[in-house]
């Protein structure tokens, strides 16, 4: 009994034909999803925001202004200002350079290894034995749990925080990756082209690996979401990223003192958390549905 | 059934080894040596000397890696520099508040949860289902520690409703020890409803669907017994094997809750340990509380298996 | 008067892409102690049929838009939910297509018969447990009584098929609906369930309405035959004569195919043509893009139905 497995159910691979049908009109169905699009836009946006953030952002992110402390949202600090005098939007741009860029080289990596281990372990029984060995370690760890193990030790910074991260999420995707990987090896069109001795190579890229890429991209999008809430949820806790790089963790934490007048330090970085977190659950469900024969409008038995 | 629990209890037994020799190597990824580290900057060598005797790290790291696995299986886990205190009694003075938050917690998610997946997947399509369904998607988005800020501001501070922090235990309090524990549970449960509502919801849809729920209808089986006997037994599946991942979720959702309201549980303790640099609390902590959630997930394995007989006669590969 | 009398049967499916008329006016009767065959592609609308009789189609997106079903001159489509449950399992049982999963995985084969019993019998407990593996025995499953105390995965595709007679006869209905009950079963095994359905309908004198779409099936033990073709009632009428002397083009089709088959060589000759979409039917006669006699009529307006005596066909042919 799979656990990650069960929690994945809606997104069983189905048979070749069934995907590469989908592919063709997957995206007319994702753009009849305006919550989607808006999703994606939204998260685009802020992707952008914290590229461009020493242009986009009016102020620097550790500039303080001693004079304008606890300056409410206004015309000169939209989203007011700190205990510092640092302006809170600023701050949060920059705040999501860290964040969502954390994320980003989490979720990335991990999809690269986790995907690279998965195929492998599906494939070659002896390695499948040792990687899975491991991941069941690693997995024993709750995961922010683990996630704090290896940052009391390593100190905080942001390198340390992708790291710890990604050794949470690693063996998840691996699971995932393998799991899937099994279900497709053991079909038809997968075991006629290994009667037809195509290498294990073809077969994993040709064969395996797209029509396991529509599960993923939504376990991706979630596992983004999961990964923005546990860096915050680090950096709240102060051994995530350093109090000079500004996170919504950070900014969250450090407003959490001055809650009872100073309300937006405490309201600001929460909803930028929930936005981007809606946004990554939203743009997946849309992602997932298009995977979904009900959704073309075909009478289902 | 047996057989299955045994073999279950076999696999923890070797992973909380490993993971024992991890986490001990992991503390030794600190830059120079613990002693040093907690002393700073201003200690003498001598001073380091004698603190390392003391916590034993003059001995080869053989003998270290012994003396701790040794410990863990004898509950002698050394003292805390900070506390002066036996750790394993630390360990013990701070679980039950931990326990407490995360058993209610899932107990709390489960009920409410899986009730309002239920109704939402009977009345697909409805205005109450379409609620239902905003409401869990934004609830799962919520981020624990926000929603937690939130509610002490609004129920603590505005309304006054309940304490802002603190813990009670319930030796002292009685009953009115939960009105600490109101506003963490909720800010932890409120997100893994969201889920949990989410996921009843379409396990509960793709259950309506199969051929055994017409075969039971076709009996002549009354609309509510065909939902709740047959339908939502097999839903009760789903329900327990997520209640193992919310479980950890719900142990790291303790950690930062436990921050927030100022809780003496075992997160609060590994966050303020590893802020003094109490290293061997820490190690010993995150060790404890990942045993505790490999126990409870044990205890979630064997409720699974009572409720399929799939599991519990051996058919079902695990 | 026959048992079951349906009338102009009519069940519509609203969907997104607009109205499925998987049912669309079939009419039939079904004798005391007969076994009526209903034969048809997939997707004709066999088992919608089969379903609207108790009210068992989902709805939405399912709609029963008119007709009516007379069993013993009382009409099941006006009966409240209420009613309908004290029919469905005493008067009309079901068997499906799928034993794997027609039975509930979490219950004994026993506990899932005795509900049954329980629901339409005055009995306790233990009396249905009685009476459950008293049904176990009578469909020939080996150790009944430890059978009933096993969990479906337990038991064979063939078993769980002759549990689910069990438990759709447990009751006595005075009409056994049997959905493909064999089709998912190996060969021999497939043989073995229509000769047991065969027995209750003798023992017990029920009626028992056989869908399948395999015309083999029907020959050996059906009295009447109805073919249906999406959503319409084709041609109905004794076997004999609908096999001596079928009078639809589909029906001519059908028969050549079994013939064919038999014949050796060609084990799966099927007919041309694919059919059609059933949001978008063809306008006139459903089968005219596949009809080998087709005139310019058949293409315009939809065909009436000609009687040859008690065998009738929906044929511009004869009109
Ligand atoms: N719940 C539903 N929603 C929408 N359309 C449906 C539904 N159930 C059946 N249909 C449609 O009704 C039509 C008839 O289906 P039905 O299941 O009766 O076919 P059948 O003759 O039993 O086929 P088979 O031999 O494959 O069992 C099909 O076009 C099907 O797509
Ligand atoms: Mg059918």
């Amino acid at each position: 009994m799979n656990k990650e497995t069960t929690a994945l159910e809606e997104t069983k691979p189905i048979e070749a034909a069934v995907m590469r049908k989908r592919r063709e009109s997957g995206f007319r169905v994702l753009f009849r999803n305006p919550l989607a699009i808006l999703s994606f836009l939204y998260l685009a946006g802020m992707g952008l925001a914290a590229v461009a953030a020493p242009w986009v952002a009016p102020y620097g992110p550790n500039y303080m202004d001693i004079d304008a402390r606890f300056t409410a949202p206004g015309f000169h600090h939209w989203l007011g200002t700190d205990h510092l005098g640092r302006d809170v939007l600023s701050r949060m741009i920059f705040g999501a350079r860290t964040t969502m860029g954390v994320s980003l080289a989490v979720v990335m990596t991990s999809a690269l290894a986790g995907t690279a281990l998965g195929l492998i372990s599906g494939f070659f029984r002896k390695a499948d034995e040792i990687i899975m060995r491991i991941t069941d370690l690693l997995m024993a760890f709750p995961p922010l749990i683990g996630g704090l193990a290896i940052m009391a030790f390593l100190g905080p910074s942001v390198k340390n925080v992708v790291l710890a991260l990604w050794l949470v999420t690693v063996p998840r995707v691996a699971r995932i990756v393998r799991g899937e990987t099994l279900v497709l090896r053991e079909m038809t069109f997968i075991k006629a082209a290994q009667m037809m001795k195509a290498g294990t190579g073809r077969i994993m890229f040709l064969h395996i690996l797209p029509n396991i890429m529509s599960p993923l991209v939504v376990y991706f999008t979630l596992l983004f979401a999961g990964t923005i809430m546990a860096e915050a949820g680090l950096s709240f806790l102060g051994i995530g990223s350093p109090p000079e790089v500004p996170s919504w963790g950070l900014v969250l934490s450090e407003g959490r003192y001055y809650m009872r007048n100073a309300w937006w330090l405490t309201v600001m970085p929460g909803v930028a958390i929930f936005l981007a977190v809606l946004s990554c659950n939203l743009l997946g469900d849309g992602i997932r549905d298009v995977g979904d024969p009900r959704q073309y409008g075909k009478a289902r038995k | 059934m047996l057989r299955f629990l045994t073999r279950r209890i076999l696999t923890i037994i070797p992973l909380t080894l490993v993971m024992a020799i991890m986490m001990f190597f992991l503390m030794r990824l600190l830059p120079g040596d613990p002693a040093s580290q907690l002393l700073g900057l201003e200690a003498t060598p001598e001073e380091i000397h004698a603190l390392k005797v003391e916590m034993r790290l003059d001995q080869p790291v053989y003998v270290q890696l012994i003396t701790w696995l040794g410990g863990l299986a004898t509950g002698d886990l050394g003292e805390s520099f900070y506390h002066k205190m036996p750790i394993s009694k630390i360990l013990f003075n701070h679980l039950i508040p931990t326990l407490k938050l995360t058993l209610f917690s899932l107990f709390f998610a489960v009920i409410i949860g899986t009730c309002a997946g239920l109704v939402s997947a009977v009345k697909q399509n409805s205005l109450t289902d379409r609620i239902l369904v905003v409401i869990s998607t934004s609830f799962m988005a919520i981020p624990g520690m926000w929603l937690g800020l939130l509610l002490v501001l609004f129920f603590g501070v505005v309304l006054g409703w309940f304490p802002v922090a603190g813990y009670e235990s319930f030796r002292d309090g009685g009953f009115g020890s939960f009105k600490y524990l109101v506003l963490p549970v909720l800010a932890m449960a409120t997100a893994e409803i969201g889920i949990l509502t989410k996921m009843v919801r379409a396990r509960m849809l793709d259950v309506l669907h199969q051929d055994y729920v017409l075969t039971a209808k076709s009996k002549g089986l009354p609309f509510w017994k065909v939902i709740f006997k047959h339908a939502f037994k097999n839903t009760l599946i789903t329900v327990v094997t997520l209640s193992g991942m919310m479980l950890a979720a719900l142990m790291g959702g303790a950690v930062i809750t436990e921050n927030i309201f100022a809780i003496p549980g075992m997160g609060r303790l590994i966050v303020a340990s590893i802020a003094r640099r109490d290293y061997l609390v820490v190690q010993s902590a995150i060790m404890f509380i990942t045993f505790l959630y490999l126990f409870l997930n044990f205890l979630v394995d064997v409720v699974y298996a009572f409720l399929d007989p799939r599991v519990s006669y051996g058919s079902l590969k695990s | 008067m026959p048992l079951l009398s349906v009338r102009d049967l009519k069940t519509y499916f609203n969907v997104f892409m607009g109205t499925v008329k998987a049912v669309d006016g079939v009419s039939f009767d079904l004798e005391r102690g007969k076994t009526l065959g209903i034969v048809g592609e997939s997707g004709s609308g066999k088992t919608v049929s089969c379903l609207s009789l108790v009210k068992l189609i989902a709805m939405p997106p399912g709609e029963i838009v008119g007709g009516q079903a007379l069993l013993d001159g009382e009409d099941l489509l006006t009966l409240s939910e209420k009613e309908l449950r004290k029919v469905r399992g005493r008067k009309i049982s079901m068997i499906f297509q799928e034993p794997m999963t027609a039975l509930n995985p979490l219950f004994t084969v026993g506990d899932q018969i005795a509900e049954t019993i329980r629901l339409h019998q005055k009995v306790n407990k233990k009396e249905a447990f009685e009476k459950a593996v008293e049904m176990l025995t009578a469909v020939s499953i080996p150790a009944p009584r430890n059978r009933a105390l096993s969990y479906p995965h337990q038991l064979s595709g063939g078993m769980k098929q002759r549990a689910m007679i069990a438990l759709a006869m447990s009751c006595h209905p005075q009409i056994l609906i049997a959905d493909e009950p064999s089709t998912a079963l190996d060969v021999t095994v497939q043989a073995q369930i229509l000769l047991l359905i065969d027995e209750f309908k003798k023992k017990y004198g029920t009626s028992v309405i056989l869908v399948t779409h395999n015309m083999g099936v029907i020959t050996s033990t059906a009295d009447d035959v109805m073919v249906m073709y999406v959503g319409k009632m084709v041609e109905r009428g004794n076997i004999y004569e609908v096999f001596n002397n079928p009078k639809h083009p589909y029906t001519v089709g059908l028969l050549e195919c079994i013939l064919k088959s038999t014949g050796g060589k060609h084990a799966l000759k099927t007919m041309p043509g694919f059919i059609p979409n059933p949001i978008n039917k063809p306008k006139g006669c459903a089968f005219n893009p596949r009809c080998s006699r087709r005139m310019s009529i058949c293409m315009a307006e939809e065909p009436p139905v000609v009687e040859f005596g008690k065998h009738v066909a929906a044929c511009w042919l004869y009109a």
